[in-house]
Parts: structure tokens; C-alpha cells; sequence
């Protein structure tokens, strides 16, 4: 009797660690951060390290849902492009400009353009059974051609907008360096929510292990394929209204570097790339970590060529211990 | 238990690593402990400023670098390093943005949460860089924008080292005007145009334009004109098609000396690759005066070059920032560096200067 519940104790907390790996390599990292490294814990660094944390974390919960069914949606990065310069040409040049309506029309219409994307994603990869990467590979394209197709007509001969409302860069930090941060906090908390206590974020699970098993089992699988690309699209242009913001500009090449690091938070959090295991928890510990690494390594002044060099050394680190622990055999609940 | 200890083992290795990052972690030092006189800025050109004094006191400074896939970037963050070393009282910094305006302003919060003394900026894009500017006036940090100016209005950095594109790109046209008065010839020209986000860019075609609206009637008539995006690939596509669509083009005008290896490339494709005096030569000019172009003009192959002084502009941003952090104030925001216009006739008498 006594065995089996120390048994049970073990497993409980095996099953503990392996969700929360990533949060405990970043507390170690955070220690290191705050004991080896000169200013990294000013209060300056911390708003500027907690307002870099926060649209990486908008987009990456959205890629999650699309990584737990085993998809990808490379359109976020242009998304986040294309929103950057329509957003900036509806509060700058367009009559809108100086209304009170220009900012809550630009969040609105940034957003939905996101969620168009994700609606084309959605069907193309649901019912005309286009493999994701495929199909959201040229919607990217797409969107990365019209971004910079829009930005040469509407710039008038620029490629970038500046001069954005201080009331809309409070969005991304300026003046208000919380505000961001709430944004991410509370899309983290409902996407989180959802994905966790939902019978929908159960479906998610179940697709991910095994689709035709979950459509057997009654579960909407098409509708729901189509709803995680409406999701990661949305979140994308929400991350899209908070990076603009926060460099006051609108960038037709916004989003183009970004695909790294909106992955690699995804990943390096622990969320498999097969599907059908993770959660958005595990994309904030991604982000937390991730953002951190740049954030150590620009504080420490190490060389330029060597930074790229570190990272990529740290972040297969962390993928061989999320590796360490699914071959220790402690996965397999499906979800986090 | 074993699985545990490995666990464990792989986390604190992780840690370790990064502790020995952090105290093996390498500023530029450069800096002895007296602080030398600066030289007299060797800029006859350039509208510097005072001359710096040393004061004993180290300072640190961030650069803040676009890209280093140029040669007048490469010999442009050299002098930076070089002019540093030569004052002896500097730390730098650095931090290179890799062409991502988002992430060059995340580094240059960096380097205002490092407690840096000044910042030197190479900026990726003129109008995102605002809001690093902005930061950095609220730390009352100096920023000193290097060869890419902010664009107007959007912020103040305070100081702008900038080589005047405009007044050099239209000196160079209207010297190619009338030489091929001189010669009786005519042109059909093809204008490559940088990054549109990009000041510089901007006002070399400014510049060019209104010396051929100016002086070019009957002799420079622009066709054509590709963007390029400072990218050798898109820069390649257009002239490919440029060439295909226009076949009587016989002059090409090159923003900076980055671009001649796709017009090289291009007009080899098209038989046109050959040197002035040559039945098939295309006629070029160009801006910038890096090594390239100093090796066009050496080969015949370019008439023109306006030369900006890449390591007069990187010692001009030190000293500065030096004067900036001393509190000093500058005649004038912007520092213009009025370049050198080398040409296929006073190459040899020049060539060694720029």
C-alpha cells in the first residue's frame, strides 16, 4: 500500500517536472542573470525585458494551438508585416488619421486582417486538406508581397511610417510600460483556459495523438483544424498592433526575422512539433527563456559573432533535455 | 534515481556555462588608464566638432550595427573600434541588429539598461529607430545616428554624422553631363534605387535627378528605374528584366559601390560586361568610394564615384559622443561629410586619399 502511493508520489512529480522543465532551466538561468550580470536586474531592464516578452508571447500562444495538432502556420511572421503597414497608414496618412476612431478602427481591422488569414489558412488546410506547411507557407508569401506592395503605394515612396500617436504606442510600452505586458498576460490566461479546462482544448489533445481516432470518437475535427488557424491568425495580428506600437513605425519587413524566435519559443517551451503535446504554458516558459538568452547576452556585451553562437548552443541544450525526458519515458498523457 | 541525477547534472551545466560566458564575457577595452588628448579631427571635409580633451574618466559606448555585409560598414565600424582604441579612454559595446529593426531597438534598450555613456547608431530603418532614439533621450543617453539619418520629424537624436548624398550624387551627374558633353555623347540610363526607408537612398536619387533635370537635356535621359531594396538578389532581378525590356540601355547609375556585383553579373549575361572605350561599354557611375568601386574605376569600368569617407564618419561619431558625453555642446546636429568625387580623370591623383 505504501510503495504504491510512494509510486504514485514519484510519478506525480516526474510528470511535474517534465511540465514545467523549462521553467526550471530559466529560474536557473534568471539566478545566473541576476548574480553574474551587471544591471540585468535595474528596474529598467526588467520593464524593457517583460515589454520584449509580451507580443512574442501573443504570437507564440497562437502558433502553440497549430503545433499541438501537429501544423505549423508560417504566415504569422507576414501577419505581423502586413498589419505593421496598414496600421501605421490608417493612423497616419488615411482620413482617419487624428479621429477618435482611428485607433480602436486600425486594432480592429489589424486583427481582422490576421483573422482573414487564418480563416484561408483554416480552409485550405481543413477541407481541401492542404498540409499546413504548404498552405500557410504561401499565404506567407502572400502576405509578405503585400506587405511591401502596400507599403511602396501608401508610404509615398517610403517604405516605412513613422510618426504614430502616442496614444496608440502606449499599447506597445511607451509612457505605460505595463500595458503590453497585461495584454499578453490576460490572451495567456484565456488562451491557457481554454486549452486546458475546455472540452475544445481536449478535442485539440486528441486530434494531435491521433485525428482519425478523435474523428471516430465524434470529435469535430475539420471545424476545429479550422478554428486553431483562426486563432494563430487573430494572435498574430494582435502581436502585430503591439510590435508596431512599440517602434513606432510601421515596417513592411516587420515580421520577416521573426519565425525563429516565434518557434523556437514554441518548441523550446516543450510543445512537440508532432502534435498532441504541450500546452500555452509551457510557449510562456519558451518565451520567458528565450527572450531572456538575448536579453543576458546583449547585457554582457559578448562579441556579436558570438551571440548567435551561444543561443543556438543553449537552445539545443534545452531541446536535448526536453528530448532526456521523452525518451525517460514520463510523457504520454497527451496534454500538459 | 539515476534519470534525477543526470537531470540535475545537465541543469547545473547549463548554469555553469553561463557563468563562465559571464566572467569570460569580452567588451572592446580599449582604453589604457590616462586618457590622452584626441587628435585633431582629420576631416578638412566634415563640419566636426570641438576637439575632445581627455579627462582621465573611461567611458562606454554602444554601436548599434545594421549589418556588417557591406565593405563601407566593415571599414566604417573599423575606424570606429580604431579611433576608440587610438583615445584610450573607451569601452565599446556592440550589438549588430542583423537587418531587424525590431530587434536593433531591443539592443539598444540593452545597452541603456548596460549604463552606457552614449550610443553610436547604424540604423537599420529611419523611422523604427524613433523609438530607440526616444528611449535613449528619456535616459538622457546621447545617440548619435552614423551615416543613416532618423527620419524628420519622427525623432531627435543628437547628433547625425551624414555624408551629403544629395550634394554629391548631383555633383557627380552634372560632372558625367558634361564630360559626355565634351565627348558628343548621349545616354539611355538605367537608375538603381537603395531601400526607399533609407534617407541616403532617397536623396542620391534626389540628386541624381536634379542634376539630369538640370543639365541632362539631350544627353541623360533616365528610362528606367529598379529598386533593389539593398538587396543583391532583388537588385539582380530588376536589371535582368531592366535590360531585357530596355536593350538600348548604355548607362547604369549605382547608389552605392554594394551593388556592381549584380550589375556585373547582369551585363555579363547580356554581353555588355566591358571597359569605357569598349563598343559594348555600359556607362556607370557610382557612390560610395570602397574598395570595389575604387577597383571599378581602377579596371575602367566606372567614370565616376562619390566617395564618403566611411572611416571619417566612424571618428567623427566618437569623438562625438565624446564631446556629447562631456556635455559639450555641438554647432551643429548634423555633421555633413561633403565626400570626395573621384573620376576616371583625376583617379590617379586621388586614389590614395579616400
Amino acid at each position: 500500500m505504501m510503495k504504491s502511493k510512494a509510486k504514485k508520489q514519484d510519478q506525480k512529480f516526474q510528470t511535474f517536472l517534465q511540465d514545467n522543465i523549462m521553467l526550471f532551466v530559466f529560474l536557473v538561468f534568471l539566478i545566473c542573470g541576476v548574480l553574474f550580470v551587471d544591471k540585468f536586474a535595474s528596474a529598467y531592464n526588467i520593464k524593457n525585458y517583460l515589454k520584449n516578452c509580451a507580443p512574442l508571447l501573443v504570437v507564440s500562444t497562437g502558433l502553440t494551438y497549430v503545433v499541438l495538432n501537429g501544423g505549423i502556420d508560417f504566415s504569422t511572421t507576414s501577419i505581423i508585416s502586413l498589419g505593421s503597414v496598414l496600421g501605421a497608414h490608417l493612423l497616419v496618412d488615411s482620413p482617419l488619421a487624428g479621429t477618435p476612431l482611428a485607433i480602436p478602427l486600425t486594432i480592429i481591422i489589424v486583427v481582422g486582417i490576421g483573422l482573414i488569414f487564418g480563416v484561408v489558412n483554416g480552409l485550405a488546410v481543413s477541407r481541401l486538406k492542404m498540409p499546413s506547411f504548404v498552405a500557410t507557407l504561401s499565404t506567407q508569401l502572400i502576405g509578405a508581397g503585400l506587405a511591401v506592395w502596400f507599403g511602396s503605394v501608401l508610404f509615398e515612396g517610403a517604405v516605412s511610417l513613422g510618426g504614430l500617436p502616442e496614444a496608440f504606442r502606449a499599447i506597445g510600452g511607451k509612457g505605460i510600460f505595463w500595458l503590453p505586458i497585461v495584454i499578453a498576460a490576460v490572451i495567456f490566461l484565456i488562451f491557457n483556459w481554454l486549452i486546458r479546462r475546455t472540452v475544445f482544448g481536449k478535442q485539440i489533445y486528441a486530434i494531435g495523438v491521433n485525428p482519425r481516432t478523435a474523428e471516430v470518437s465524434g470529435v469535430p475535427v475539420k471545424k476545429n483544424i479550422f478554428l486553431l488557424f483562426v486563432i494563430s491568425g487573430g494572435l498574430a495580428g494582435v502581436a502585430s498592433i503591439i510590435y508596431t506600437a512599440k517602434n513606432g513605425a510601421g515596417v513592411p519587413t516587420m515580421g520577416d526575422a521573426m519565425f525563429i524566435d516565434i518557434v523556437g519559443s514554441v518548441v523550446i517551451g516543450g510543445t512537440d512539433p508532432a502534435g498532441g503535446f504541450g500546452g500555452v504554458k509551457n510557449t510562456l516558459y519558451g518565451v520567458m527563456f528565450l527572450t531572456l538568452v538575448s536579453n543576458i547576452l546583449n547585457l554582457m556585451g559578448i562579441e556579436w559573432f558570438y551571440v548567435d553562437l551561444i543561443k543556438g548552443v543553449l537552445v539545443i541544450a534545452a531541446a536535448v533535455l526536453n528530448l532526456i525526458f521523452k525518451n525517460l519515458g514520463v510523457r504520454g498523457r497527451g496534454r500538459a | 534515481m539515476k534519470k534525477w541525477r543526470k537531470i540535475v547534472a545537465l541543469l547545473l551545466a547549463s548554469a555553469m556555462a553561463l557563468s563562465v560566458a559571464a566572467c569570460g564575457s569580452k567588451k572592446e577595452e580599449t582604453g589604457g588608464e590616462a586618457a590622452p588628448a584626441p587628435a585633431e579631427t582629420e576631416a578638412p571635409e566634415a563640419e566636426a566638432p570641438a576637439e575632445s580633451t581627455g579627462d582621465g574618466e573611461t567611458y562606454t559606448i554602444g554601436v548599434a550595427v545594421d549589418t556588417l555585409d557591406t565593405q563601407f560598414w566593415m571599414a566604417n565600424y573599423q575606424a570606429i573600434k580604431d579611433r576608440a582604441a587610438e583615445l584610450g579612454n573607451i569601452t565599446l559595446v556592440e550589438a549588430i541588429a542583423s537587418a531587424d529593426a525590431n530587434v536593433q531597438n531591443q539592443q539598444i534598450q540593452d545597452f541603456i539598461a548596460q549604463g552606457v555613456d552614449a550610443v553610436i547608431c547604424m540604423a537599420n530603418d529611419g523611422a523604427a529607430i524613433a523609438a530607440a532614439v526616444d528611449e535613449c533621450n528619456e535616459a538622457g543617453i546621447p545617440i548619435i545616428m552614423n551615416n543613416r539619418p532618423v527620419v524628420e520629424g519622427t525623432a531627435d537624436p543628437d547628433a547625425q554624422v551624414l555624408s551629403d548624398n544629395k550634394q554629391m550624387a548631383y555633383e557627380e551627374m552634372k560632372w558625367f553631363i558634361e564630360k559626355s558633353k565634351e565627348e558628343n555623347k548621349s545616354y539611355k540610363c538605367l537608375m538603381l534605387i537603395g531601400d526607399l526607408g533609407d534617407g541616403n537612398a532617397v536623396e542620391r536619387r534626389d540628386g541624381y535627378q536634379a542634376a539630369v533635370d538640370e543639365f541632362g537635356e539631350g544627353v541623360v535621359d533616365i528610362v528606367l528605374s529598379v529598386p533593389t531594396e539593398w538587396d543583391h538578389e532583388v537588385a539582380l532581378a530588376g536589371l535582368q528584366s531592366g535590360l531585357a525590356s530596355n536593350p538600348d540601355i548604355n548607362m547604369m547609375i549605382l547608389p552605392s559601390d554594394f551593388l556592381w556585383e549584380p550589375v556585373q553579373t547582369a551585363l555579363t549575361e547580356v554581353d555588355k560586361w566591358a571597359p569605357i572605350g569598349d563598343d559594348k561599354h555600359v556607362a556607370c557611375i557610382s557612390f560610395d568610394g570602397d574598395e570595389t568601386g575604387k577597383q571599378m574605376l581602377a579596371d575602367g569600368y566606372c567614370w565616376a564615384d562619390a566617395a564618403q569617407s566611411a572611416a571619417l564618419q566612424g571618428e567623427t561619431c566618437v569623438d562625438t559622443a565624446l564631446s556629447l558625453i562631456k556635455g559639450e555642446s555641438l554647432p551643429n546636429r548634423d555633421i555633413k561629410d561633403s565626400g570626395l568625387l573621384v573620376t576616371c580623370d583625376n583617379f590617379e591623383e586621388v586614389k590614395d586619399s579616400f
